[in-house]
């Protein structure tokens, strides 16, 4: 007889567990679907080729979120050579073999679903690994070529449900909301109170926390939305209780809960509407707290949900952009707590520039890069590739060069064909056969590489080892070759030569990659994104951030202004609508947008060609250089402009984004700051209407030199871009040189002449 | 006429109103400029542009420079700017960036190249600085002086070995000098005769020299001519030239090489330089030689149509030094002032190139030079190949020791442009190091895998190229007329190991080298293989396994295929011109005793009672070739009349009629020099007439393109390889 009694202990600990199971502070079930080729930085397909090939494919997921269950939807095809029976896909995730396919030579397209045990999924990074075993024959040439399948990446595609976790809410928690990986958080709200348009807080604080959030998501874009609290509004409870519970809460939040974190931004005083007496009594300074509001309850029903919300404050307005910078600049996991008051902050010592790039007139071991001990074992050709990061307006002379310093070695039974190829930025620069039959060690094997060939911004060296085993001729006679074995060591030394800091502008792709000129190596002045309208505040946070994602760090002086000052500061960014516009500030550009637009004729004809064309290869040559002034609109287009400052006090870059309504604009900049969109962005003229292609990329203004160096440099650098004026100069030069040498030649002469004449 | 007028007077105004000091300093600031801008690092796509452009720009200038455009001298002087800033360039990217290797064989190969290019651009640009402005001089004549103006000539001839035949032909056509005749002597300085010659422990040369004494003695007492031998053989020529002056009182002093044959205008153009300016020391004049010398007998055999080797220097260089003050004293066929010479006591005697080494101390003292760029002395030019090499052993190591001894650079007489001058002049004779270089450092590459330039496949495309291309171009602007493309080259060639061993023993001691005649006239009846050609075969070993090396490098290499590529174009390069050059080391027989040179004079021919007309077809000092203008069969002896321009009237001479052909009316005839008269009218007809000279000089001298000089080269290839192969063979055998 089951007594209540006797059950008692049981039902106790199931209510326990439903307890338990409900007082999790997050139980949102999110369901989400990813292509493949999301993840694989080649082409949408993935070719495995021969006997054994491995790929990997990462897939980073928020550490907040837990997996509940996924599967993967696999297309595939191989090739109809294969042996049924011992012809194998292997799909492992993080290291373990999730399922087994067979590759059917009667069967060659293959469809399968398979699932990914949710225990195997780790926090933040995954790997999901595709090893085929592919045989053809009993004994084969392992680089036959009917040895492959491929992967159609874009037709898979693995799906899978999420549920968020917060356990534990301090600031070390902060990261993992704006985690780059899957379900990261890519739109976040910042509240500041009603203060004026211009103030520090809204002028420079806001976009500060904007990019120290952007910098978290890394390279995924974040769509920042920047809302004024009206804190007269604090007035809508009946009661003193109501209102402090009001008072307590994210009020100025609409909508549910969300688990999505917001920041509120603002001096003490005027939090003082917002945040509760005990909270304002912890502001002593610089203020940074993360913290989750109670929801309030009214009447049964719950106006206003619990939210989770970063605030971000101080005594002064400088307190809080103070705050703003240590919030970019700290380390989350060393912050257990909710809240921190800041005392002071050094950061005097190197500029922001010089602390993620690598130093010019210094020498870093790969340890130093962060790269371990590069170890390729067995046979197949290997890849290690190493970020060189140089500043943005890293400028070599022909006669820079960057030294390597290698130690490395292999061992016996290397076979023909055996070779160790560096390439940077996938020029090869360096070629060696590793013919020694017993192996071989190098120390301090010294190459001298061209600084030309490293880019400002990210540069790849990559050691590329190819390893062969010994070919045996004969029926099944192979060598696996397991025993091949070549080091790298990480002591090896990379040296960069001292160079000049200017770089060619304008130039889109460099600010594109680098954050330049917005963020600079060697000095670090105010730049303006100015706008012309209250309702863009949001884009130009936006572009803040991703000007500081793209420089690695934040961009101290980077300020939204609203209004186009006389004098703007010398790298700027205006924000507008061609009614916006004055024509006087387009000078003597090539294009200009304002109520009239001036084109170039071969961008309108390229403009043209790209809405009729049906392909790329009907688009016509375009050799005009004339313009056209039009009345015209921008239609659903926007366009980012870039030239040379024509009212800045030095030589700048102005960057002009233009769309016809300030709600497209900011539409078209949540587009542009995405990461299909943006790494394509190139010349000096983009105009775009998706997030997937640009419309048009031209470079249409003349270049010029941005920055400093020693005027011999600099004129090397104004030759290099402009080849043409050089080659008159030294023609007018010559000519000039001619006229002297004749003249005097001609006197010689004449006095030659007059010794005879006499 | 009325725009050089003008042109003289706007020059007079300018020298007046604008000081000289300041064009030349606005000239040195835009100098300063241009080396700068050579100096700008640039990216490589710039660089590829700006070389492009001044390719255009060299190409464009010098064409128009060498066509008779009005301001040819303008073009002509921009090309050459523009051209050598782009060499420069060259230069210091080659300094700058291109020599880093962690290899130590690899650097000293590097440097090795590098100091070799630098060599040859300094000689690049010294050449275009020297040539810039070749000076033009007018025609003078003694006939405009009144005759106490016209100043006493002691011509002198020394001699050492020469044959009694050759001696007496130079004697005879200065005896034939148009000069007051109580102003001119004549001196023999026999070397060969000396009483050291003659007391000699050796009997038999002590005969043969008091022999030569003697029939020298009775050649001048015969012809009017003083004899003079002295008591020892010392200082070679200079001493023999020293020695005869204390005995001769001229106010000028003429002197010829025994085989130089003067035309009777030599001193009615070159006195009037001396009375006109007495601060001139030195009158110097063309050697030109009659004969080809053996590379152009053997391998070009294009004597009358090609310019001669010493064309380029005695019909550009020597007016480009003309125009600094610079042209030298070449050892003959000059004038000197004697009263000059004393100051510096004599013909100087340190270093075995005694005439430059005069030259340099009398325009160290501030007197001046003039050359007169006129044909007016016909010499011998070397008949074998190892006496080639011997004469320019002597020049290179002459020049060496001038340069270790006197320092002309350091020399404080002499102006900036004339130390330019003289180092031009000097260094081109250290070519026998850079040559070898060239030749032997791609081998570095192909044979032991030794880096030889830190460049890519395309800096080498951007730089030295573009380099090469307008190098060559501006040696066309220079001396196209003067020098085919790649004679230069397989002249170096052939002279390099020899030289250059020549010029260690210089450097080594530099007092040790002594002087040795230059062997003429001598016997060439019969086609032989050089002694010389052993190390051309050791060369050509060499350059083969480099050939074989690079299609090592293509297999085991294919990964640097472009840089195994220009080294092995470059070892193929020297290795079809040293090929080509075995044909020079094949001494082929000569069958007449002088050569022959076209000529198109009108004669007569006379026998007794009859005359007929013919055109001459070519002339030489013993015969000539002639057309007859009617069918005829002439008797076995006939008598020529033509008429002597150096002599001014008509002359007889008798000849002996050799061949004859009916069908095409050729004659050949030899001349009988059976009397003086004879013998008079034969030197004055043949090589008495500058004029003959300046026309058969003018007719070689034309540009031709580096396509044609390089399809010569091809041309002659492989076979003088098998040639070689063949006569070896045949001499074992």
């Amino acid at each position: 007889m089951l007594t209540l009694k006797s059950i008692q202990p049981q039902v106790r600990l199931l209510t326990l567990l439903f307890i338990a199971f409900f007082s999790l502070q997050t139980q949102a079930k999110t369901s989400n679907e990813f292509r493949l080729s999301e993840f694989y930085g080649g082409n949408s397909l993935l070719r495995l080729n021969g006997e054994r090939p491995v790929q990997d494919l990462g897939i980073a997921l928020s550490p907040l979120l837990t997996v509940s269950s996924a599967t993967l939807h696999l297309k595939a095809t191989s090739s109809i050579a294969m042996l049924q029976e011992r012809s194998i896909l292997n799909i492992r995730f993080n290291n373990v073999t999730i399922g087994q396919i067979a590759l059917n030579p009667n069967k060659p397209n293959l469809l399968a679903d398979v699932t990914i045990p949710s225990e195997l999924w780790r926090p933040q990074y995954n790997t999901l690994t595709f090893a085929a075993s592919q045989y053809v024959d009993r004994c084969q040439d392992t680089n036959a070529p009917d040895l492959w399948s491929e992967i159609n990446l874009y037709d898979s595609h693995i799906s899978f449900d999420t549920t968020k976790v917060i356990n534990q809410l301090n600031l070390q928690q902060l990261s993992k909301f704006f985690h780059p990986g899957i379900g990261g958080q890519r739109n976040v709200q910042i509240f500041t109170l009603d203060d004026h348009a211009n103030s520090i807080v809204n002028k420079l604080a806001v976009p500060t926390v904007a990019q120290a959030l952007a910098l978290r998501t890394q390279y995924q874009s974040l769509n920042v939305e920047q809302q004024t609290i009206n804190s007269n509004a604090i007035g809508m409870g009946p009661t003193d209780q109501e209102v402090f519970k009001y008072r307590e809460s994210s009020w100025y939040v609409s909508g549910e809960s969300n688990d999505d974190i917001h920041i509120l931004v603002g001096n003490k005083t005027s939090l003082q509407q917002t945040l509760p007496k005990e909270s304002l009594a912890d502001i002593n300074g610089p203020y940074l707290k993360i913290e989750r509001t109670p929801a309030v309850t009214v009447i049964g029903q719950e106006p206003i949900a619990s939210q989770i919300r970063l605030i971000v404050s101080g005594l002064t307005d400088q307190d809080v952009v103070r705050a703003a910078t240590t919030l970019a600049y700290m380390d989350d996991i060393l912050n257990p707590d909710e809240s921190i008051n800041i005392n002071s902050a050094s950061n005097t010592r190197l500029l922001p520039q010089q602390q993620v790039t690598l130093q010019p007139g210094r020498a870093y071991t790969l340890s130093e890069l962060g790269v371990t001990a590069i170890n390729f074992n067995g046979p197949g050709l290997f890849t290690k590739k190493v970020e060189i990061r140089l500043p943005a307006d890293f400028y070599a002379s022909e006669t820079d060069s960057i030294k390597l310093h290698l130690d490395f070695s292999y061992g016996a039974g290397y076979e023909e064909g055996s070779t160790f190829n560096i390439t940077v930025n996938n020029k090869v620069i360096h070629g060696l056969k590793l013919d020694i039959k017993n192996g071989n060690f190098y120390h301090d094997y010294a190459l001298s590489i061209p600084a030309r060939l490293f880019e400002g911004g990210k540069n790849e060296l990559a050691f590329n080892v190819n390893q062969n085993s010994v070919q045996l001729i004969g029926e099944c006679r192979s060598v696996n070759g397991d025993y091949l074995h070549f080091q790298l060591d990480n002591d090896s030394e990379i040296e960069i030569p001292t160079v000049a800091h200017i770089a060619r502008q304008p130039d889109l792709k460099l600010m594109g990659q680098t954050g330049y000129p917005f963020a600079q190596y060697q000095t670090q002045n105010d730049t303006g994104i100015y706008i012309t309208q209250e309702g863009m505040r949001s884009a130009a946070l936006t572009m803040a951030g991703k000007l500081a994602q793209s420089s690695g760090n934040l961009i101290p002086n980077l300020y939204v202004e609203m209004g186009i000052p006389e004098a703007l500061t010398d790298t700027a960014m205006i924000l507008a609508t061609p009614d916006d516009l004055s024509p006087e500030l387009y000078g003597d550009l090539t294009t200009a947008i304002s109520n009239s637009k001036r084109w170039p004729y071969r961008l309108q004809n390229k403009l043209y060609n790209r809405v009729t064309a049906k392909k790329n290869s009907d688009l016509q040559p375009n050799t005009a250089t004339e313009f056209t002034n039009q009345q015209s609109t921008l239609g659903d287009f926007s366009l980012l402009l870039a030239a040379k400052n024509p009212i800045a006090d030095k030589t700048g870059t102005l960057f002009i984004i233009a769309a016809e309504t300030t709600e497209l604009l900011t539409e078209r900049i949540e587009e542009l700051v995405q990461g299909s969109l943006w790494s394509q962005l190139g010349g000096d003229f983009f105009a775009w209407d998706d997030a997937k292609s640009p419309l048009i990329v031209m470079q249409v203004s003349s270049a010029y030199m941005l920055g400093e160096a020693d005027s011999w440099t600099a004129l090397g650098a104004w030759g290099t871009n402009h080849p043409w004026y050089l080659l008159l100069i030294i023609v007018a030069v010559v000519f000039m040189f001619m006229v002297l040498t004749w003249l005097l030649l001609k006197l010689r002469h004449q006095k030659i002449k007059e010794d005879w004449e006499e | 006429m009325v725009a050089k007028e003008s042109t003289s007077t706007t020059l007079q105004s300018l020298k007046s109103s604008i000081p000289k000091l300041i064009l030349k300093l606005f000239a040195l600031v835009t100098l300063f400029f241009l080396i700068a801008l050579a100096s700008i690092p640039l990216h490589a796509a710039t660089q590829l542009a700006l070389s492009m452009g001044v390719i255009v720009f060299v190409y464009t200038a010098s064409s128009e420079a060498i066509k008779h455009s009005k301001k040819r001298e303008l073009f002509r002087l921009f090309a050459i700017i523009i051209g050598c800033l782009l060499s420069v360039r060259y230069l210091i990217w080659r300094g700058v960036n291109t020599l880093e290797s962690d290899d130590i064989f690899s650097l000293i190969a590097m440097l090795m190249l590098f100091m070799a290019e630098i060599y040859s651009g300094i000689i690049h640009l010294l050449g275009c600085f020297v040539n810039i402005f070749p000076l033009n001089r007018p025609r003078q004549s003694i006939k405009q002086f009144k005759e106490d103006q016209i100043p006493t000539v002691d011509l002198v001839i020394p001699s050492y070995n020469e044959s009694e035949d050759l001696l007496e032909v130079t004697i005879r056509a200065a005896m034939m000098l148009d000069y007051p005749t109580e102003k001119l002597k004549i001196h023999l300085l026999d070397d060969g005769g000396t009483d050291q010659k003659v007391f000699q422990d050796n009997p038999v040369a002590a005969q043969q020299a008091l022999t030569r004494r003697q029939t020298l003695q009775g050649l001048c007492q015969s012809l009017g001519a003083v004899y003079h031998t002295r008591e020892k053989n010392e200082h070679a020529k200079a001493g023999n030239i020293n020695s005869a002056l204390l005995n001769m009182d001229g106010e000028l002093v003429v002197i010829l090489d025994a085989d130089h044959v003067p035309t009777t205008d030599f001193l009615d153009r070159t006195v009037p330089w001396m009375i006109k300016d007495q601060d001139v020391f030195l009158v110097q004049s063309p050697h030109f030689m009659d004969n080809p010398d053996p590379i152009e007998r053997n391998y070009f055999s294009a004597f009358t149509r090609m310019p001669s080797e010493n064309d380029m220097f005695y019909n550009t260089i020597q007016k480009g030094l003309d125009f600094w003050s610079a042209s030298f004293f070449c050892g003959s066929a000059a004038v000197l002032r004697r009263r000059h010479l004393d100051m510096v006591g004599g013909i100087a005697g340190d270093s075995i190139t005694e005439d430059a080494e005069t030259a340099l101390e009398l325009h160290a003292l501030g007197y001046k030079s003039v050359y007169v760029d006129k044909p007016m002395i016909s010499g011998l030019a070397t008949e074998s190949f190892s006496s080639f090499i011997q004469q320019r052993e002597r020049w290179a190591q002459g020049m060496a020791q001038i340069l270790i001894l006197k320092k002309p650079f350091l020399n404080a007489g002499l102006s900036w442009y004339q130390k330019c001058g003289y180092m031009s002049s000097i260094l081109f004779w250290f070519f026998p190091f850079a040559r070898l270089v060239f030749l032997l450092s791609p081998l570095g590459y192909l044979l032991f895998g030794l880096e030889l330039i830190h460049a890519t496949f395309i800096e080498i495309l951007i730089y030295t190229v573009p380099h090469i291309i307008v190098s060559f171009r501006l040696s066309h602007v220079l001396f196209g007329k003067n020098r085919w493309p790649l004679v230069s080259e397989l002249y170096e060639i052939l002279q390099c190991t020899f030289l250059f061993r020549a010029l260690l023993t210089v450097v080594k001691n530099p007092n040790d080298p002594s002087f040795l005649v230059t062997p003429k006239g001598e016997d060439q009846s019969k086609t032989y293989i050089s002694s010389l050609a052993n190390s051309f075969y050791w060369l050509l070993l060499m350059l083969f396994i480099g050939n074989l090396g690079a299609i090592y490098h293509f297999y085991s290499t294919p990964e640097s295929w472009e840089l195994t590529f220009v080294v092995f174009a470059w070892n193929a390069f020297n290795f079809i011109l040293c090929v080509s050059l075995l044909d020079v080391l094949i001494e082929k027989k000569q069958v007449r005793k002088a050569s022959r040179l076209p000529a198109y004079d009108q004669v007569k021919i006379v026998v007794p009672e009859q005359v007929w007309e013919g055109n001459l077809r070519n002339l030489s000092r013993t015969g000539a070739n002639l057309s007859l203008t009617f069918k005829q069969t002439l008797p076995e002896e006939v008598r020529l009349i033509g008429y002597a321009s150096a002599l001014k009237k008509r002359v007889e001479i008798a000849c002996k009629v050799m061949y004859q052909n009916s069908e095409t009316n050729e004659v050949r005839l030899q001349f009988l020099t059976r009397t003086d008269q004879e013998k008079n009218n034969v030197i004055a007809y043949t090589l008495c007439d500058s004029e003959r000279w300046d026309s058969f000089q003018k007719r070689r001298t034309r540009p031709i393109s580096y396509f044609y000089g390089l399809k010569h080269v091809v041309s002659v290839s492989m076979k003088p390889l098998f040639l070689h192969i063949y006569m070896k063979l045949k001499q074992r055998s």
